[in-house]
């Protein structure tokens, strides 16, 4: 089982659609994952494997040498490329 | 019967009963339905807990800014303002806001405009500022509910349309609305950028910035910084024996460090109980959106645009901030009975998004021009109905964003005719 943590800059907006549809995409293919969602704040001190955020911010914490994987998205309601990038990140 | 009343007159409570609603009709297990519900309730708290924060510190800072430079000042702060208004008006301003989810899907079930608005703390802050005015005039809190709500849920499904043509332009599909209450501004912004059509090549996206400007990224730092500087400036023209009074024991100089910092950690604190208390009500309102209005777009936060142009974001900021302060310039010259002070946050994310849509018709001119322009409606538009909230006991801070304004003086004037 993977933990992943969907975040973005205040953490209210658009990481909380980013959260539903992920879990929407998780529920409808099964993903092995569990998901939580708060803002970058809590990146430090988040324990799991996966980072998901929007494509601008990960393009930011790829900087930072974090040791979790970072997905970025371009388009948050984009069930495909959300699908796409976690199977992706499961099948490495 | 005084049980019930006062039961559901809590807003923490009445909204954890949407919440539970909305688990229960999701088909959720009895664990997921609890933790929700009390997640919603424990989350409202934590939001009402970070506006006192906030509030106490806004108190100080305008307290030292009006000794010191004998004008009233007020950080125009949604979050402070949407705080006191909910100590006062709970009851009317939750169930505005519920009420205005459904007339919303209602809007946008019978109309073409099929934009559900899923940036919920907005609407938060919208429920507060009908709730405000139409409570104002003595309206009964039915009434008022019916009268807001149906607002709330109108402007919910109309208003994104506005933007829709530049949303296209910006995201390159039609799958996505901005959701966030300056959409007037927005589209204001897009249509400024066009004025620059002949440069719209020249994007903000091929300017090199400085590193640390990129510190800005994180608006909780912005806030940190301005509110510094603020304190300090209104601490040191204020002077030693006032500033003392109010830090009691803390030296004179921490003081104002002290309450900088203690804004901004409010401002965490509130937005962590926002993402609590919404979260569930965000989830049920999208599964009842997509299983009941077929070809609904959601109307999202305006983070959503950001990646589109991310430079684009930090000069709308810098460019709005700037008309933010110019406006205080003119308001102390012609001497306005108060004088809005730009708040951080605020500039960030509504300049920095003014400046996604200017530069989107007009390149790096459109971006610094639209959102230029947004900054001084921001810092204009609430003088003038600071008056009317002052009355129903707001003090201190007040709504900046511009469809609140501009709504909301259209509808000060009309119930002005029939009160």
């Amino acid at each position: 089982m993977h933990k992943a943590l969907v975040a973005c800059r205040a953490g209210v907006g658009s990481s909380l659609m980013l959260k539903i549809k992920t879990e929407q995409v998780i529920k409808e293919n099964g993903f092995p994952i569990q998901v939580e969602h708060s803002s970058l704040d809590a990146v430090p001190g988040f324990d799991g494997d996966l980072l998901i955020t929007l494509a601008d911010v990960a393009k930011e914490l790829e900087t930072q040498g974090l040791k979790q994987t970072i997905i970025g998205i371009n388009n948050i309601v984009d069930k495909i490329e959300i699908e796409s990038k976690l199977s992706q990140f499961l099948n490495r | 019967m005084d049980f019930i009343i006062s039961f559901l007159s809590t807003p923490a409570v009445l909204l954890g009963i949407v919440a539970f609603v909305g688990l229960v009709a999701q088909k959720k297990t009895g664990t997921e339905i609890l933790t929700g519900t009390f997640k919603t309730i424990i989350g409202f708290m934590v939001f009402s807990a970070g506006g006192a924060l906030m509030t106490g510190a806004l108190q100080n800072f305008n307290k030292l800014f009006q000794t010191g430079f004998n004008i009233v000042g007020v950080v125009a702060s949604p979050e402070a303002a949407t705080a006191m208004a909910q100590e006062q008006y709970a009851l009317v301003t939750s169930c505005t806001l519920i009420l205005g989810f459904l007339m919303n899907l209602v809007f946008a079930r019978i109309t073409p405009m099929k934009n559900i608005f899923f940036t919920t703390g907005h609407s938060l802050f919208f429920a507060c500022v009908l709730s405000l005015i139409i409570k104002s005039h003595g309206i009964s809190d039915i009434a008022a509910i019916i009268l807001g709500g149906t607002i709330l849920g109108f402007c919910s499904a109309a208003l994104p349309q506005l933007c829709q043509p530049f949303m296209r332009k910006i995201t390159g599909s039609d799958d996505v609305a901005i959701g966030h209450f300056n959409m007037i501004g927005y589209s204001l912004s897009g249509y400024i950028g066009k004025l620059f059509s002949k440069h719209e090549d020249k994007s903000t996206e091929h300017i090199n910035f400085p590193k640390w400007l990129s510190f800005f990224r994180d608006f909780l730092m912005g806030v940190a910084v301005i509110m510094l500087i603020l304190f300090y400036v209104s601490a040191l023209k204020a002077g030693r024996s006032v500033t003392q009074e109010l830090a009691g024991t803390t030296h004179w100089l921490v003081f104002p460090m002290i309450q900088a910092f203690t804004f901004t950690a409010g401002m965490s604190i509130l937005m962590t109980g926002v993402r609590m208390f919404l979260a569930e009500i965000t989830a049920a309102f999208v599964s009842i959106s997509e299983k009941f209005i077929p070809n609904s777009r959601p109307a999202l936060d305006v983070p959503t645009v950001f990646p589109y142009a991310p430079t684009a974001v930090i000069v709308g900021f810098l460019s709005a901030y700037a008309a933010g302060l110019v406006g205080v310039a003119i308001m102390v010259i012609f001497k306005f009975p108060i004088v809005i002070i730009p708040a951080a946050h605020i500039c960030f994310f509504s300049g920095g998004t003014a400046g996604v849509f200017g530069n989107s018709t007009g390149g790096w001119r459109g971006a610094v021009a639209g959102s230029f322009i947004i900054g001084l409606l921001l810092a204009f538009l609430p003088t003038i109905l600071y008056p009317v909230y002052g009355s129903m006991g707001l003090e201190g801070s007040t709504f900046p964003n511009i469809d609140y304004n501009v709504i909301g003086i259209f509808l000060e004037k009309l119930l002005n005719l029939f009160s």
